[in-house]
């Protein structure tokens, strides 16, 4: 398999990559980190034999025609297109700072779009693409709420690409994860039970080629359509 | 700074519980992020017996993340590695390839970033020496300092080498792998009527062993019958792996090791070993017997004290009955008694030297306590050093008095961490 990870140096891109590498999968992992993305290549290479590119790129804002340029010298088709990155920002209330606001929603929709967008031409019929959507697609509310809009945008884009390219790829899914254990929600209390970054990837691996919006762990759904279910007088209430 | 929980941490003897603060970076922009807002200290796999890694109102820095394998030099037998990385990560890159690191402590979920500050030693520390002696240099940052890589012989190195994580973060280090003839080893044991036998045969075999130690039930205070324990790598193809590993789980449990039962367990621990006499097992087996009982400490109930120390050759027959004396009067029976030869040069604050060691286990309470303070005078006494990381309650004065080169570790702690931001429940107690 010919795979892309952007987001791939921690959390549930690291796991994706290392479960992948450790089915011999050419890689391209894509995130800021440099010095991160040297130790995986080198780790992946030494432990599973796997063959790494990587390019160190600010998600955010991505050089879309050098990104196209790099995946297609590395692996000239893809087979899997994973966009994990993703970020929040705690005092995402309805008074983020402008540029506080940007950044939000360019790592989890503008930039993540624009990924896409400059590897579609890589992809064909048999190619998957896999988005890191969220929970807080659910409903709007206070607590995140450019974080919410811009996955929800996210999730939008996936599906309009699916729609558009009915034939022309593989599958297009979008989960909406619940919690995960990773550096986002490290050292918070989270009032629902969290996975982990490697049973989420695990999840992803082994349900490559759905399509459409899934929800994991699959309990969300039953939370969502609670939560749906909350009338407004009362759903106003709630701080969370 | 650095994001963070509140953290409540339990030393793995169980004795020590203090309430720090827990981060765990993912990646080097997290954890070369941080401005000083307080002591800090690095945590691999937390397996320290003593609180190493933690301290009340401490910053623990979690390098769990930082666990992977840099390079590897075939030609060479160089393995580069992040200090989170656990032996049974390198182990089980290095065995398939016919090496393996010559010195390791006694579970294969240690770091190597704790292997390195606490310089471990192995099951034969005189033909294998300690940790730092097959270390080629160690990359360490510090908040001030940035990340600096220091080569093995530096001072710099040689403070951080047994500096209880004191010097900065160690991040990652190249080691010097030994290749191995075959992964399967042939236990002999011989049996010993008490020490001064075991110190004999131990000093005479342990040039040329790939494993030696002696274990010991002593059943009187004169009396500790035992085994010199060898095990001798066998040459052989077999492609044997380190295979699964039970994370050891330190806490309260039943106190099923206690007074009544330490006898029976001792007689059932020497019947074990005499089964197991002449076999072939995997050498993982042989170095890591605690692997698979994850649940083994907690069988003290209130955790385990242990004492291990380093004594003189001429002193060792002075020693041991003194020791035998000792735990007559205090009414302790130990749990483990081992002995092993060490035939290196002590640096800073590292357990090494020329002596025999003798490593007590004892179940956790009062007289255990009184009995180990008792034996810190005899300690100094007679010249023997104790090692500070296996003993959560050796006091600053005694480790003083038996660490006469402390002074080359703080000069040197003075460059690199000036304002002492890092700091531990250990160091705190070892007033360092």
């Amino acid at each position: 398999m010919k795979a892309v990870i952007i987001g791939a140096t921690a959390g549930v891109g690291r796991a994706l990559a290392t479960q992948l590498a450790s089915q011999r999968a050419e890689l391209v992992l894509i995130a800021r980190d440099a010095r991160d993305l040297d130790a995986m290549a080198a780790d992946f290479g030494l432990r599973f034999e796997a063959t790494i590119h990587v390019l160190a790129a600010d998600v955010a804002n991505p050089d879309a025609e050098k990104l196209q340029r790099f995946v297609r010298e590395s692996l000239n088709k893809i087979d899997a297109l994973f966009v994990i990155a993703g970020m929040t920002d705690p005092a995402d209330r309805g008074t983020l700072p402008d540029q506080a606001m940007k950044l939000v929603a360019s790592a989890n929709f503008i930039g993540p779009a624009r990924a896409v967008n400059a590897l579609l031409p890589l992809c064909g019929p048999r190619s998957h693409i896999v988005l890191a959507g969220s929970v807080a697609s659910i409903r709007p509310r206070g607590g995140n709420t450019v974080y919410g809009a811009a996955k929800t945008a996210l999730e939008h884009y996936g599906m309009a690409i699916r729609h558009a390219f009915t034939d022309g790829l593989g599958s297009v899914c979008c989960y909406r994860f619940g919690y995960i254990r990773t550096a986002m929600t490290f050292g918070q209390k989270l009032p629902l039970p969290a996975a982990t970054p490697e049973q989420v990837a695990d999840v992803i691996i082994r349900r490559l080629g759905q399509s459409g919006v899934v929800y994991y762990p699959a309990w969300w759904r039953l939370v969502a359509i609670c939560l749906r279910c909350v009338p407004w007088f009362v759903f106003k209430r709630l701080r969370f | 700074m650095y994001q963070h929980s509140l953290a409540h941490f339990t030393s793995t003897d169980g004795t020590t519980r203090v309430e720090g603060r827990l981060a765990e970076p993912d990646r080097y922009r997290l954890l070369f992020d941080r401005q000083c807002d307080g002591p800090v200290i690095a945590r691999g796999a937390g397996l320290s017996y003593v609180a190493a890694s933690m301290g009340d109102g401490v910053l623990s820095v979690g390098m769990r993340h930082f666990s992977r394998l840099l390079g590897f030099d075939a030609e060479n037998g160089v393995v580069e590695v992040e200090a989170g990385a656990t032996l049974a990560d390198v182990l089980r890159f290095l065995l398939p390839k016919g090496f393996i690191l010559p010195v390791m402590p006694g579970h294969p979920m240690i770091t190597v970033g704790g292997c390195i500050a606490a310089d471990v030693h192995g099951k034969n520390p005189v033909r294998d020496g300690t940790f730092r002696d097959h270390l080629l240099s160690l990359d360490l940052w510090h908040a001030k300092l940035g990340l600096r890589r220091f080569e093995a012989g530096s001072t710099a190195f040689e403070a951080s080498c047994g500096g209880y994580g004191l010097t900065g973060i160690i991040v990652s280090a190249r080691l010097k792998a030994r290749r191995l003839a075959g992964r399967l080893a042939r236990m002999a044991l011989t049996p010993v009527s008490g020490f001064d036998e075991a110190h004999a045969i131990l000093r005479e075999r342990s040039p040329d062993a790939d494993l030696v130690y002696s274990w010991h039930n002593w059943k009187s205070s004169s009396s500790a019958s035992g085994f010199v324990i060898q095990g001798t790598i066998l040459p052989s193809q077999q492609n044997d792996t380190l295979g699964p590993v039970a994370p050891l789980t330190p806490g309260k449990g039943l106190p099923l090791i206690n007074r009544a039962t330490i006898p029976l367990f001792n007689a059932a621990y020497g019947l074990k070993l005499l089964r197991q006499r002449g076999q072939v097992a995997p050498l993982a087996h042989l170095l890591f017997p605690l692997a698979k009982m994850g649940f083994y400490f907690r069988l003290y109930g209130n955790g385990f004290l242990e004492h291990q120390v380093l004594v003189p050759h001429d002193k060792w027959s002075a020693y041991w009955p003194l020791l035998g004396r000792l735990l007559q009067d205090h009414g302790v029976r130990p749990v483990v008694t081992s002995l092993k030869m060490f035939g290196g040069r002590r640096k800073a604050m590292g357990f090494d030297g020329d002596g025999v060691a003798l490593t007590i286990n004892v179940v956790n309470e009062p007289r255990s306590i009184t009995l180990f303070e008792a034996l810190d005078k005899v300690d100094c006494d007679i010249g023997a050093v104790a090692n500070a990381v296996k003993d959560s309650r050796l006091g600053a004065e005694a480790f003083r008095h038996q660490t006469p080169w402390l002074q080359d570790f703080l000069t040197e702690r003075a460059v690199l961490d000036p304002d002492r931001s890092f700091q531990s429940a250990l160091s705190r107690r070892l007033a360092l």
